[in-house]
């Protein structure tokens, strides 16, 4: 039995090193021939405002990363598309691992990576100056801590974990409320099926959202202003109902 | 319809796409209960609506995935479905129906992927670098230029030509996709003089030069740079020239006589006509001194060939004493060892006029080899002291062999300051047919 576990596991841990460098080998061809940057992201390596009449969100780990950027003298773009390089390939193996841990057999979960792999808008984003590599990866991150913290004896560990990961996605998109919210409705939903005690699932509901606060407090930590946070949550009102920039 | 396709296309392709896997994931781990199974498939089915919902709703779809990705990616939803029923339900699926689907969808999708990724884009970039080259060159050398986007494209054209914002670090790019295109347009017309656009061949230019055609009065000059081609969108760069309906009498002048290389130029205030008289060279060292300045390299000081120093037609002896502006070549003064191999001129102010105006206007007509361009810059100092460049104000670019007018504004030095000098480094082959230099007044 033990012997059977230790296979699986290698055969995981190999599967995972190949999946992400499949992954980051297509995505890295990808930029190569197509280092294009996209619309949004002229937008947000010029901190917003490069078109006169119309002022767009800025993500802040946009902002940070810019920042850090200018800081080490690496072009912006450069580095971005570096990180969202990294985070669209781990994305990849993070949909193997959470596929495992909901108990599907190892043939089916690399399918399941391999569909992320090969989506092309999968890819666009993950060598472009997008935000979605890195909003995505941390999403899943949320959801495999949660899986994994469901029987673990760790459970603190994970829901820390899952709050930092969170916190990132949401600053990495605002989208992020919107999964946070599923997640939460299938947590319940679990709750309510098992019957758990009401004071279980509250006491769970509060540690993540106390490490939420805690990855959100590191965050602003990074020295992003007030008025880039107003803008980050009221921009997405101001460009899709006031202005409608296309 | 097309629309609508369009949409829903960008709906298996979006982002919470990939989310909705996950809760697929997610869910397939109740597959032992029917009813969550059904709960899960739901979920899945709402998470698609939302994001089809939103795509419609803000109209934000676009034809950017081929059908070759979506109908494997369809197939590969089939097999999904497949999974989730005969977890859950425990039932006997068509085994080899639901393997032929998995090989298939995936087959499908990584050719689809393939032809996405590695040839629908192919070549664009290059067109979008050239074509931002071309947008650099013909902006810089504009005066009071805009930039108008017509669609990313555009936008993306003028990241690449470093054409977003201007010399003073505004915004210069105007959106004429959404609100009212043609309000926007006449608003941009009636405050810049040149405009530039990166606009795809077809229905995008003809709106573009309808528009043109509907509100500017008089119908400014049209020029068409160069084409591009990427994706099989031809792409074009249209310099709309606005200046003849702002400014007076400013025409290219072809028979403008160029001055001879090396010498110099100007000097007229409020608008007087230009004429040259020939000044002693050492004469205007002399008065340099007399303005306080010290030469650091004063070996180096290349004494202009011929010095014409303009002010009213004639320059009288009072007038020399009294002269405001100088202009000389040369190679000495902060910055000319980083541009030694141009030739620079400094149009320098005298003590006790550096505030007196809100802000200078430097007028230039020039003639050259495409892509020669003077850039300009703005140096203060304190008494003998040099502050450093205020603003690097921008390039006048030679666009063509015929003399074209700029202008560009200066903002007036800093309090602190009480002398300045205009910096200008020529690259290129360029002919001066005239320069104006002169304050607005409060």
């Amino acid at each position: 039995m033990s012997d059977t576990l230790t296979v699986d596991k290698r055969k995981d841990v190999w599967l995972v090193c190949g999946l992400t460098t499949f992954s980051l080998a297509i995505r890295m061809v990808a930029w190569h021939q197509s280092p294009l940057i996209s619309r949004d992201g002229v937008n947000y390596i010029c901190r917003g405002g490069v078109v006169a009449d119309v002022t767009l969100p800025l993500a802040p780990y946009l902002t940070v990363l810019c920042r850090l950027a200018e800081d080490c003298g690496i072009a912006p773009e450069m580095l971005i598309v570096a990180v969202n390089l990294i985070a669209g390939s781990l994305l990849v193996a993070m949909v193997y691992l959470i596929a495992r841990q909901c108990d599907l057999v190892w043939w089916s979960s690399a399918v399941a990576a391999l569909l992320v792999s090969v989506n092309p808008l999968g890819v666009d984003v993950s060598h472009q100056v997008q935000r979605e590599a890195v909003f995505m990866l941390f999403c899943a991150v949320v959801l495999f801590c949660f899986l994994a913290a469901r029987d673990s004896v760790r459970r603190r560990g994970w829901l820390l974990l899952a709050g930092g990961a969170g916190a990132i996605a949401f600053f990495a998109r605002v989208e992020a409320v919107e999964w946070l919210f599923f997640l939460g409705l299938a947590l319940v939903w679990e709750a309510f099926q098992k019957r758990c005690p009401v004071r279980a699932v509250m006491d769970n509901g509060a540690l993540f959202a106390g490490f939420l606060g805690i990855g959100f407090l590191l965050i602003w930590l990074l020295n992003i202003s007030p008025s880039e946070l107003s803008q980050f949550f009221c921009g997405k009102i101001n460009v899709y109902f006031l202005r409608g920039w296309q | 319809m097309i629309h609508a396709l369009n949409a829903f296309m960008g709906t298996v392709f979006e982002p919470v796409f990939v989310l909705a896997l996950l809760a697929v994931l997610l869910m397939l781990w109740y597959r032992k209960c029917q009813r969550q199974i059904s709960t899960a498939i739901w979920l899945m089915a709402g998470i698609f609506l939302f994001s089809l919902c939103w795509r419609v709703l803000f109209a934000i779809a676009s034809v950017r995935y081929s059908v070759a990705a979506v109908i494997p990616a369809s197939i590969l939803a089939v097999w999904f479905l497949l999974e989730c029923l005969q977890s859950g339900w425990r039932g006997k699926p068509n085994l080899r129906l639901r393997q032929w689907l998995l090989v298939l969808g995936c087959a499908g999708l990584v050719v689809g992927a393939g032809v996405k990724i590695f040839k629908s884009e192919r070549g664009l970039y290059h067109e979008f670098l050239r074509a931002g080259q071309d947008m650099h060159k013909a902006l810089v050398g504009a005066a009071n230029p805009a930039v108008v986007i017509t669609s990313s494209h555009g936008i993306r054209v003028a990241y690449y030509g470093q054409c977003l914002r201007n010399a003073r670090g505004e915004s210069m790019a105007y959106d004429l996709v959404s609100g009212n295109p043609s309000k926007k347009l006449k608003s941009v017309l009636d405050s810049h003089d040149i405009l530039i656009a990166a606009t795809r061949r077809g229905k995008e230019e003809e709106t573009l030069r309808r528009m043109l055609a509907e509100v500017a009065d008089p119908m400014p000059e049209v020029l068409e740079i160069d084409k591009y081609y990427g994706r099989g969108e031809p792409f074009v760069l249209l310099l709309i020239d606005n200046r003849q309906s702002r400014y007076f009498g400013f025409a290219a002048r072809a028979d403008a006589p160029p001055l001879p290389p090396g010498s110099v130029l100007l000097l007229e205030e409020n608008f007087a006509t230009a004429s040259s008289v020939a000044v002693d060279q050492n004469e205007v060292l002399k008065q340099y001194r007399s303005l306080g300045f010290a030469f650091a390299e004063e070996q180096s000081v290349t004494v202009p060939a011929t010095l014409v120093l303009c002010k009213h037609g004639k320059m009288e002896e009072a007038d020399k004493a009294r002269a405001r502006f100088f202009v000389m070549p040369g190679t000495w003064g902060t910055g000319n060892h980083l541009f030694s191999s141009m030739t620079t001129y400094h149009l320098v102010r005298a003590n006790g006029w550096t505030h007196q105006y809100r802000r200078y206007i430097a007028e230039f007509e020039v003639k050259g080899t495409p892509g020669a361009y003077i850039d300009i810059g703005m140096l203060q100092y304190q008494g003998k002291k040099y502050l450093g460049e205020q603003q690097r104000c921008g390039y006048f670019y030679a666009l063509t062999d015929r003399y074209r007018f700029s202008r560009l504004e200066l903002s007036a030095p800093v309090q602190n300051t009480d002398q300045f000098a205009i910096s200008m480094f020529f690259h290129g082959d360029l002919e001066i047919g005239s320069i104006k230099f002169y304050g607005v007044p409060y």
